[in-house]
């Protein structure tokens, strides 16, 4: 818009100029003499001096016809003053020089007559007509020849200049009108085309610069929403619970990392769009109906946090928490796997009821060791001062002895009942198993029962343990009675003795293992082995599978072994076996080995 | 076009057609008629003329007549050469464009002329012997010292040298002067005006 008006006003100026120049041109240099060549202008002015000769000279001939047909002073005066012209013509104006010459001889031959014209015969002034006559054709003819080469001239003159000067006054004419019309447009429009241009551009302004400032406040928010965008995807990614999103008809829009782990899946893709009822392992009906839809708002509004079971890809189902929110026009579920809490929770209670059961069994043992104490001392007299009576029949004795049997075997049971309750005292010292364990096994292998056969590793590790020897004897034989109990005939119980160093955790009943160095001691049956519920209840006091059990044998095994800083831990698979190892915890090589008497557990 | 009047005139000369040497012939006769006529009445025509120009005694050479206040004869002012000798003479030395180098001319002042005549008008007819007739105005005569000529380097004009008076600007004091419109304006032979 400015450029154009700049462009119309450059024409502008251009076009007066032009104008200006040629009207200078048209007006100013053609009027000046300097413009036409001495040449042409001595041309007319011979052109011009041949036309007066030949006027003058036909006065000349006029005013002697007069005075042939009237003579008269006055046509003589006449005739006279009109060839003095004449003369005077011929005299200043050189003229021709092929005529002058004949020019002038006229005039030098009738001027002496002229001024007598009287005494001219009629032949004379014939003659004098004639010359004049002749005077008049050579200046016409001269005439003529001037004309002509004047209007050849003029003509090359105006072939150089005035043509060029006639397309040029055809130009200028033309820029003049152009200009002209421009200018009358321009004054028109001139100020309403800026105010038009000034409107617009300002228009241009504004819209620019809001749109500049939509572009920042579009990039800044886009940017915004990315950086939020970012931070939720990781504290989703980070957060051990699973985050799953639903639409309104409860199907899954999108879910975390942890929420895949938990449910199964690898890729979140396998999981978008399946609904919510896939992942329960016994969905309620209302989301089993048609209209999801309402079940999940029934969901929300109902039961919107608790406990429920979910089943993975797999099918295998696990306890879970889960909260349920609001989520646009669809939900967001927050779960997490309950089942380690639950397992907790579940030992929690074992512990409960095993320290219950020990200062219930504890107290009660005590009590009855205090009893049976008395018992045995009484009894121990009694059988005495039987001796003494010998008079009494074997009857009485074999009474006494029974009693006392009873009594024994109640002191023991008693004993490991406090074993059981850990509140037996130990008496642990560093145990060479070397030198140990080939004195309890000729107990163990009489132990088993007939056809069962005891297998040792061959070379024992020179190990030393610091355990009570005496419990260890008795956890020793109570393995063997139970693998030899599982075992069929013909079978085979190995005692299997290696060191480790535990490092990484090892599973034992009720934890895992300390780090630390241990001797493994194992004893394993090949019989049918126990189904995983036995194997969990296994170490559980008063837990027996046996029809004439106590339940108190791997239990106060586990005790003892727990007791010393060690762990037990049960392999068993149905049909393969059950393996029991009992883990010791290792002392100095250094330590001084002591011998220890052997016993005997009924 | 071409800037010269001289030219312009002499095409219309050309171009007059047949029927002008009889209009020559009428006015010749007339005008010498006339002349002879007054100048054989003059002295008994100016002993009852009131106005303040005497009369000629001598041939006339200059006929002044138009808008003139003086007269000497019936409606106009004529001057035989008594006359304008008596006017104070004035000298040009000058050029010309149809003569060889410089001439001195001598004669009264037009302007002075016509203020013997009571002109009042502001263009001159000067009309020639030779029927040649150019438009002089009046504002030529107040700028330059445009004289009436009668001598010619101390010779008197005649009619064979251009006279009896020859209209002669002085072209070499003012060299922007020398145009053809001066040129044109140059009359010589000449023998009246007319007061326009």
């Amino acid at each position: 818009m400015r450029a154009s008006l700049q462009a119309m006003c450059w024409a502008l100026a251009l076009a007066v100029l032009g104008l200006m120049g040629g009207l200078f041109f048209l007006f100013a240099d053609l009027a000046d003499q300097g413009m036409i060549p001495r040449t042409h202008y001595d041309g007319m002015v011979d052109l011009w001096h041949a036309n007066r000769l030949e006027v003058e000279a036909l006065e000349v001939l006029v005013a002697l016809d007069s005075y042939r047909l009237n003579p008269t002073a006055s046509a003589a005066a006449e005739v006279g003053l009109r060839f003095d012209i004449l003369w005077s013509r011929i005299m200043l104006w050189p003229g021709h020089r092929e005529t002058n010459h004949d020019f002038k001889a006229f005039l030098s031959a009738w001027d002496p007559h002229i001024q007598q014209l009287d005494t001219l015969g009629p032949g004379k002034l014939i003659n004098l007509t004639e010359d004049l006559r002749r005077l008049i054709a050579a200046a016409t003819g001269l005439t003529s020849r001037m004309s002509q080469s004047l209007q050849n001239y003029t003509w090359s003159f105006e072939a150089r200049y005035a043509q060029r000067l006639d397309l040029g006054i055809w130009a200028l004419g033309g820029i003049a009108v152009g200009s002209g019309v421009l200018t009358v447009l321009s004054l028109v429009n001139l100020r309403s085309l800026w105010a038009l241009s000034r409107s617009l551009e300002g228009q241009v302004q504004q819209r620019t610069a809001a749109l500049r400032a939509e572009i920042a406040e579009r990039t800044r928010t886009q940017r915004d929403l990315a950086a939020e965008e970012n931070r939720l995807r990781m504290i989703l990614n980070a957060t051990g619970e699973g985050v799953c999103g639903l639409d309104e008809g409860g199907r899954c829009t999108f879910c975390n990392p942890a929420g895949l782990a938990l449910l199964g899946y690898n890729r979140e893709a396998d999981l978008l769009g399946q609904p919510l009822a896939m992942a329960l392992a016994a969905p309620p009906r209302f989301l089993q109906a048609p209209d999801l839809r309402r079940g999940l708002r029934h969901l929300l509004r109902w039961a919107p946090q608790g406990n429920t079971t979910l089943r993975r890809r797999d099918g295998q189902v696990f306890p879970a928490t889960y909260t349920l929110g609001y989520l646009g026009q669809g939900a967001v579920a927050v779960f997490a796997d309950d089942s380690e809490r639950q397992q907790r929770e579940a030992e929690r209670l074992q512990a409960q009821k095993l320290e219950t059961l020990g200062h219930l069994s504890g107290g009660v043992a005590h009590d009855f060791n205090n009893l049976l104490t008395v018992i045995l001392g009484n009894l121990q007299l009694l059988q005495e001062a039987l001796k003494a009576r010998s008079y009494l029949d074997g009857g009485e004795r074999a009474l006494v002895n029974e009693a006392l049997a009873a009594a024994d075997a109640g002191a023991n049971l008693t004993q490991r009942l406090l074993t059981f309750a850990r509140k037996r005292p130990l008496y642990p010292r560093p145990v060479a198993l070397q030198a140990f364990l080939p004195r309890v096994l000729p107990l163990a292998k009489r132990l088993l029962p007939k056809g069962v056969t005891l297998t040792v590793t061959e070379t024992l590790p020179a190990v030393t343990v610091r355990v009570d020897p005496q419990q260890l004897e008795n956890a020793l034989l109570n393995l063997a009675i139970n693998a030899g109990q599982a075992s069929v005939a013909g079978g085979t119980v190995e005692l299997i003795v290696q060191t480790l160093v535990n490092r990484s955790a090892i599973e034992v009943v009720g934890g895992t293992l300390a780090p630390g160095r241990y001797a493994a001691l194992s004893v394993a049956d090949r019989g049918e082995g126990m189904d995983p519920e036995t194997q969990r209840r296994a170490c559980e006091p008063f837990f027996t599978t046996k029809s004439q059990g106590t339940g108190l044998g791997l239990s106060t095994v586990h005790g003892f072994v727990v007791q010393s800083k060690g762990g037990l831990a049960l392999d068993s698979h149905r049909g393969r076996g059950t393996r029991v190892t009992l883990y010791l915890p290792l002392v100095a090589v250094a330590a001084t080995e002591e011998q220890i008497p052997g016993g005997v557990i009924p | 076009m071409l800037g010269s009047d001289g030219i312009q005139t002499a095409r219309r000369c050309r171009s007059s057609g047949l029927g002008r040497p009889i209009l020559i012939l009428w006015r010749g006769l007339l005008l010498w008629g006339l002349a002879l006529g007054l100048w054989g009445a003059g002295p008994g025509a100016a002993a009852e003329d009131t106005s303040s120009l005497p009369p000629a005694t001598g041939p006339v050479l200059l006929t002044v007549k138009g808008a003139i206040d003086h007269t000497n004869a019936p409606g106009v002012a004529q001057f035989d050469r008594a006359m304008l000798e008596a006017l104070p003479q004035v000298t040009v030395t000058t050029h010309t464009p149809w003569t060889e180098g410089p001439i001195r001319f001598e004669g009264p002042l037009l302007r002075d002329i016509l203020a013997q005549a009571g002109a009042r008008g502001q263009r001159l007819q000067a009309l020639a012997l030779n029927r040649y007739r150019a438009e002089i105005p009046v504002a030529d005569l107040q700028d330059y010292s445009v004289i009436a000529a009668l001598t010619r380097d101390g010779q008197p004009l005649t009619v064979r040298t251009q006279g009896p008076l020859w209209i002669v600007y002085p072209w070499d004091d003012h060299p922007g002067l020398d145009s053809g419109v001066t040129r044109g304006r140059a009359v010589w032979q000449l023998y009246e005006i007319t007061v326009q």
